[in-house]
Formats: C-alpha cells, structure tokens, sequence
C-alpha cells in the first residue's frame, strides 16, 4: 500500500485511486479527533475545583444550614457517595470585581448526568428535565451563558443541582468561570468532540447501513451486506446515545440497557460480519455467543440497577477476549482476503478494541474523574473501512459481472453465428439431397420406364434393319440425348472432364460408322465460367452436334479433340465447308447462340484440307 | 427360363424385358467362346440357376419384378465361387453402377451395347478385367478420398494405390485402357487388374461401412 502519494496529490485529483482516497478519509478522521483535543488542552482557563455538597431534592439552593460537605473536583460519587444517587447540589464561592456589561459563562467540560446551574441564588441554565425521562448530558459539555450583572463584587454563590446515580459514575468534573466569548470557544472544541463527531459518525453509519441493506434487499443470498446493516444499526443506537438529550419514553436506566445492550449486539454482529468476510465457517461458536449476546442483557435488565454498570463491565470482558479472537481470525485466514482487505481490517477492528479497552476499564476501575467513552470512535472506523470493503467489492463484482456478461454476449455472438452457417449449410445440405433424391427419382424412371422402353424399341427396329433405319437413328439420337442429360445431371458439375469422357463412347460410334479415327487428348478438366447441369449439357450437345456434322459432312479420315482448361478444339482433316454459305441450314447458327448462351466464344477455321473449331473461355 | 446347357463360360442373363433379354441371349450366343446357360426374368429364379449351377458371367437387371438385382449380386460376390457379375444398365449412371459395384459386380453392361461390345465386355471380365466409365472412375476416387479423410485405414490392402488413382485419373479424362496403358508403359491386362483390384477394395470397403452401420444400429452385440 503506497500511502505516500496520499500527502503529493489534492483530495480530488482524478490520479487517485479509490483505495487513496478512503486512506485520506481516514486518517482526517482520525486527526481531527486530535486536533480538536490538542485544541481543547490548549486553552486554558482557571478551573474552580474547591466547594461544598450536599444531597437534596430541593429544586432551588439548598440554605447554608443544610449539612454541606467539604467537595474537591472531579468529583465521582463511586468514589465519594458509594451506592448513592439522586439530587445533590455542589456550591462553591467565587470572590472578585466584575463589569457588569460583560456577557458572562460557566462551562462544564465533563458531568453526568443532567445539571442546573444558579448565580447567587439566581437560576441561569438548565441541561434540561430532572425528572424521567431526564435530560442526559453524561457525555457532552454544558456551557450557560449569563449577563455579568448577576455577579457582584465580593463573594458570589455558584449553586449546580447534578442529578446522578448510584454507581454510574455520575459527579462533576472541575469546571471554569470566565467571559462567554472565550469560554465558548473552548466550550465549542469540546463540544465538537463529544456531540458533532458522534453526530457525524451517527449519520455516516445509517447512510452505509441503508446503503447496503438497499444491496442486500436486492441479493438476498448475499448475507453479509445484511450483517452489516445490523452493525450499523446497533452502533448507531449507542452512538446516538453521545448527542441525544432527551429520550422520550424511555427512563434513564431503560436507555442505560438499550445503549449497553445495543453495543455487546454490535460486537456479536462483527464477529459474525468478519466470520463471512474470511470466509470462516464456525457455526457452534456464532450460537454460543447469540447466547451470551441474549441472555448477558436479559439477566442485567432483571437485577437491579445499583451495580448495572460494573455488570456491563463484566460482560464486556467476555466481548474484548472475543475482539482478540477476531484479529486472529483476520490474521489467520488473511489469504482468504486481499492483502489490503486484510490490513484494513486488522487495523480498524485493532483501533476499535482499544477504544474498546479503554471504556471498559472506565467501567471496571472506579476513579475520581468523571468517565469519557470512546467506543463509538472504534464502530465507526470499523463501520467505515468494512462498508468500503464490501462497496469494493461489490463494485469488483460489478466489473466481473459486466466482464463475464461481455465474455457471454460474444460466446453467444459467436454460438449465434456458428449456429446460423450450420443452419445455413444444414439447409444448403437438405436442399442437395432434396435435389439428389429427386435427380436419384427421376433417373430411376427414366431408366426403368423411357430409357427400357427406348432400348426396347431400339431391339425391335434393329431386327429388321433395311426397313427401320431411319428410326433406329432415332432411336438411338433420342436414347443418347437422353444420356447427355443424365450426364449432365449426374456427379459434380465442376467435373466436366468425366461427362466429356463418358460422351467419348458414344462419339467414337458416330465417327467408327463414318470411317474417322478419333484422337482424345484431354490434359485437364475444362472450367467453363458458370459451370452448372445446363451449361454443361449446352457444352455437350455443341459437342455432340459438331461431331454429327463431321461425320455427315466432313468426309474426315482423323478427328482431333483437345481440351484444356480454357480452351476445347475439334479438329478433322476433311473437306471442309464456306463459314459464311447461306445454305448451312440452321446447325451454325444453333452452335453460335448455344455458345452466346454459355458466355463462351466460338471460332471456326475451315479450308479444303480440314476444320478447326474453337471454344474458349 | 431356359434350361442350363454348359459350366463353361456360361453366361446367365437376368433380364425382366424380354425383347432386350432376347437381344442379349442374341449377342452372348453369337460369340462362339461363351453360352447362355440360361436367361429369366425373375430374381428368385436367378437366384436358383446361380445356386445350382454357378455360372461363369451373370448379366443382372436392377430393377427385377420379384425384387432388386442387387441381392442376387450379392450373393454372388458372397458365394465367391468364381462367378462374375455385370449389372445390366441403360445409362451406366452412377446411381445403378455405383450400388452394383458395391454389392460385389465387376462392372457394367449397357443394354443396347452392339453385339461385338456385349462380347467384349465379357471377354474381358473373363480375362480378368473389369469394364469401368469416367464417371464410376470419377465416384471411385472421391470415396476413397473421402474414406481415408475421415478414417485414415491402416491396412494398404483397403486404400488406392499412386498407381491405382494415376489409372482412374485417366479414366476420368475418358481415356481407353490401351491408351493408359500406353501412357503409363504397362499393359493392357496390367490396367485391367488394377481396376479389379479397385472393385475388390470397394468392396471390402462397403462391407467395412455395412458392418460399421450395423454396430451402430445395435444390430451387433460385440462390435468387431
């Protein structure tokens, strides 16, 4: 953890990281706690300390007869009136000269738990009700302002009624007389201390509270945000404890358990908290302490009041072993954590139970100063580095979730589209054998049905071959177009090289009965442009009809046929014929628009020694 | 049905049509070297010549009116007792030939071949060649391409040879067997051993895919 950079940046620089930034937030927090003490040292007043006491329910100065007793401040009525409580009234006498136009104030740093202060029999302020349910000023200062006029030269009376109780630690700690401007000021730093700080942390411990009981209500499965929340909320009842004056209902020993009560809940509950941060599973010991956490306060609220706090104190010595037991948790699974997790924790939980210790001594060991509790400092550390622990890591399961969400959409983009070309190439496939059944159909018929019935028809005619020959031409020309078009249809159209050799048997017949030799050189398979079944079916009865021609015309000895991939020629050395002759009939000019069809060009080279015929594409 | 005459280059024709069965006994008897042993019209009677009497050569129809050419092919290439089939066709397409020569023919016979042709054609089965086209040259070479694509076979005995796909390359291209054998210095019979040796791997080869087929349909308990 690189803390340096905290001090080398501004607050708000955007450098910072999120990590910074809480580290900045804390130690602030921590300092102003300081500052505000350092503060309150560094002013110094005289402090009236010698007086008188006496217990009485009088709500107005008791008379000089009444049995006063010598008192010295602090003064702890554990220590000074054991086992008592009630209304009891301390005076003390302030001689001097004064101007009356000053505006005059009495500051009490530190009382408990409610006070009311007269000048010269003269009541000038009150710390509120002194009957139940009673003002509670046991941690917060009092200041009462009072126009110099209400003191004269000589002796001056200071009366302050306190009501206390027994064994609470209940008295007056010494307190200054001076002018209200520069008393208030020192009045102000205390009061900043003991009521605005725990106002602060009240408000910032329900906003995380609500916060995270928001997220919890929204991931049930995600106990430990609902944890939390319990923490908060029991830490902010005893941290109101701090500013709220009055409670309404509720009487002060009611409020005293409800206070002590909610502060052994708020450790139970970090226990618990910390035992799914570190993932630890220890189900007996969680019920053990649901069972200490329950019955400590029952069996406290059943006995009576007198010894309530020192039973607190007790109690609270079982939570301080239990707080050391969580800082070895931490420590011992602190690889099931983030090294800053880890550290964050151990450090808070660590500073909480000094605050922890420190108020429990306050509890245990009685002493003359007035009691101060600084538990509430700890929870709100501890709430404020934990929250910001489970923000973090909700906010890195936010990123993992829109990293994962990311990864799924592209996995589903990706599946998607794979899915899409198999469903394509599935169709392209289906629409194949839809085809090659129907091709596998059509040429079953043809062959059983046409095809047999031609063969037949052929057989009949050959029987009695000077009469029929003209039909058995027919025949045979019907039953070899017949044959190109399975041809054509049949395999691969690419592979044109097959039909041409499958065309040769039939073209070697024609050129056997016309006298010609046939030369087949074939070196590759012709590409034709758009090769499909029709194109190639063109190609072959161009093919065909050339061959017919010389053998009917041509007159040829040796026909010559050559194909290369871009180029097929016929070549006979026969008579020849005029290209341009009028009388060809109609073959030429159907080679010519089959050729157009086909997007291939034709040529035709002819002369009295032979015949050349191009295609090229 | 006609009654057998000869065990010697016997020929039988399975032919449902009988004008081109009449052509057929017509253009076999006319070469003095082979004799009809008998002709029928039906597969159970093919069936029953070919079981008693084992001829040389048998000329089979497909498409049979009692049932399909093929089973009687089969169970000559099963029987394998010498006996050589042609399947009889009208266009020596690739659906009739290629299902033939997979059921153990040696080849194919057109129906309306010239005599001298038909002769030839069994001449040259008897001599040990086998007829063979562009196209079914063509199918030959794509399946075992295709074979040893998928499942490389480990036996050479069931994979095509240099020579073996040099020879269907020319046959493709429509070249004769005398010009291959030109072309590659061999000999006209060595050509034709090669395509028999071809048809036999083809063979073997769909009784590998049959056998295969079957296993996967639960037809076989142990699978080989």
């Amino acid at each position: 953890m690189k803390i340096f950079p905290l001090f080398t940046a501004p607050l708000f620089n955007h450098r910072r990281t999120v990590q910074q930034r809480f580290w900045l937030f804390f130690l602030l927090w921590i300092s102003s706690g300081l500052i505000f003490s350092y503060a309150q040292a560094a002013e110094q007043f005289p402090s009236v300390d010698q007086g008188w006491f006496v217990f009485s329910s009088t709500d107005s100065p008791p008379p000089a007869s009444a049995t006063w007793t010598p008192v010295h401040l602090p003064d702890n009525w554990n220590v000074s009136h054991p086992n008592q409580g009630g209304t009891g009234w301390y005076r003390f006498h302030i001689q001097g000269t004064y101007h009356d136009s000053e505006l005059w104030g009495i500051y009490l740093p530190r009382l408990s738990v409610n006070a009311q202060l007269f000048i010269n029999g003269q009541l000038v302020g009150s710390g509120g009700r002194f009957i139940e349910p009673v003002a509670h000023n046991s941690y917060r200062p009092l200041f009462f302002g009072f126009p110099g006029q209400l003191l004269h030269s000589g002796d001056n009376v200071i009366d302050i009624r306190l009501l206390g109780y027994a064994n609470e630690g209940s008295g007056l700690s010494p307190f200054k007389i001076g002018r209200a401007d520069a008393l208030e000021t020192d009045y102000q730093h205390q009061f900043s201390l003991q009521v605005i700080a725990p106002t602060i942390s009240f408000v910032l411990l329900i906003l995380l509270s609500l916060m995270l009981f928001i997220i919890w209500l929204r991931r049930r499965q995600e106990t430990i945000y609902l944890m939390f929340s319990l923490c908060g909320g029991f830490s902010t009842l005893y941290t109101a404890a701090f500013f709220i004056q009055e409670v309404p209902w509720l009487t002060h020993s009611q409020w005293l358990w409800l206070i002590f009560s909610s502060a052994m809940w708020y450790v139970y509950c970090v226990m618990l908290l910390i035992h799914r941060f570190v993932k630890v599973h220890r189900p007996t010991l969680e019920k053990a302490l649901l069972a200490y956490t329950i019955t400590g306060p029952l069996i406290i609220g059943i006995l009576p009041s007198n010894y309530r706090l020192e039973l607190f104190g007790l109690l609270g010595l079982g939570f301080a072993v239990l707080s050391l037991y969580v800082l070895i948790i931490i420590f011992h699974y602190r690889h099931h954590c983030s090294r800053k997790e880890t550290w964050l924790l151990f450090c808070s939980i660590l500073f909480s139970a000094i605050m922890g210790y420190h108020d429990l001594i306050n509890l245990l060991i009685t002493q003359r100063e007035v009691p101060i509790y600084y538990f509430y400092w700890g929870s709100t550390i501890v709430g404020i580095a934990i929250a910001f622990l489970l923000l973090l890591r909700f906010d890195q399961s936010l990123h993992l979730f829109e990293a994962l969400n990311r990864d799924l959409h592209h996995l589903v983009e990706q599946k998607s589209r794979a899915l899409n070309q198999s469903y394509q190439e599935r169709q392209t496939l289906e629409t194949r054998q839809a085809v090659f059944r129907e091709r596998e159909r059509i040429m079953r018929d043809l062959h059983d049905g046409l095809g047999g019935y031609l063969v037949s028809a052929l057989v009949q005619a050959e029987k009695q071959p000077l009469q029929t020959f003209p039909l058995q031409q027919t025949l045979r020309a019907a039953l070899n177009d017949l044959r190109l078009m399975i041809d054509s249809l049949d395999g691969d159209p690419i592979d044109l090289a097959s039909q041409l050799g499958s065309l040769r048997d039939r073209l070697e017949t024609g050129m056997d009965a016309s006298g010609a030799q046939l030369h087949w050189l074939v070196t590759d398979s012709p590409h034709l442009p758009n090769p499909n079944a029709s194109n190639n079916l063109q190609l072959m009865r161009m093919i065909q009809e050339i061959f017919t021609n010389i053998a009917k015309h041509s007159r040829a000895h040796h026909v010559y046929f050559c194909v290369a991939p871009n180029i097929l020629e016929i070549k006979d050395d026969g008579v020849g014929f005029a290209v341009d002759s009028p009388h060809l009939g109609r073959g030429l000019p159907n080679l010519r628009l089959r050729a157009h069809e086909l997007g291939i060009s034709l040529h035709i080279d002819s002369s009295p020694s032979g015949t050349a015929i191009h295609l090229t594409w | 049905m006609t009654t057998p005459r000869s065990q010697r280059n016997t020929v039988l024709i399975v032919e449902d049509e009988p004008v081109t069965r009449e052509r057929l006994v017509e253009a076999v008897s006319s070469q003095p070297l082979l004799q009809v042993m008998a002709s029928t019209g039906s597969l159970r009677a093919g069936q029953e010549i070919f079981a008693n009497h084992h001829p040389r050569v048998a000329l089979i129809d497909l498409g049979l009116p009692d049932g399909s050419g093929l089973d009687l092919i089969s169970q000559i290439h099963q029987a394998n007792c010498g006996t050589e089939s042609l399947v009889l066709t009208v266009f020596g397409d690739e659906q009739h030939v290629v299902s033939a020569l997979k059921a153990g023919a040696r080849g194919y016979l057109l129906k309306d071949s010239s005599f001298a042709a038909i002769a030839d054609h069994l001449l040259m089965l008897i001599d040990g060649g086998s007829p063979i086209n562009p196209k079914v040259a063509r199918f030959l070479l794509g399946q075992f391409g295709q074979w040893e694509k998928h499942s490389p076979p480990a036996d050479q005995s069931v994979t095509l040879t240099d020579r073996e796909k040099e020879i269907l390359n020319h046959i493709t291209k429509g070249y004769k067997r005398g010009e291959i054998a030109q072309l590659l210095n061999i000999s006209n019979n060595t050509v034709g051993t090669h395509i028999r040796r071809i048809y036999e791997k083809l063979s073997v080869h769909s009784n590998i895919e049959a056998t295969r087929e079957a296993v996967s349909l639960g037809l076989f308990k142990n699978p080989l």
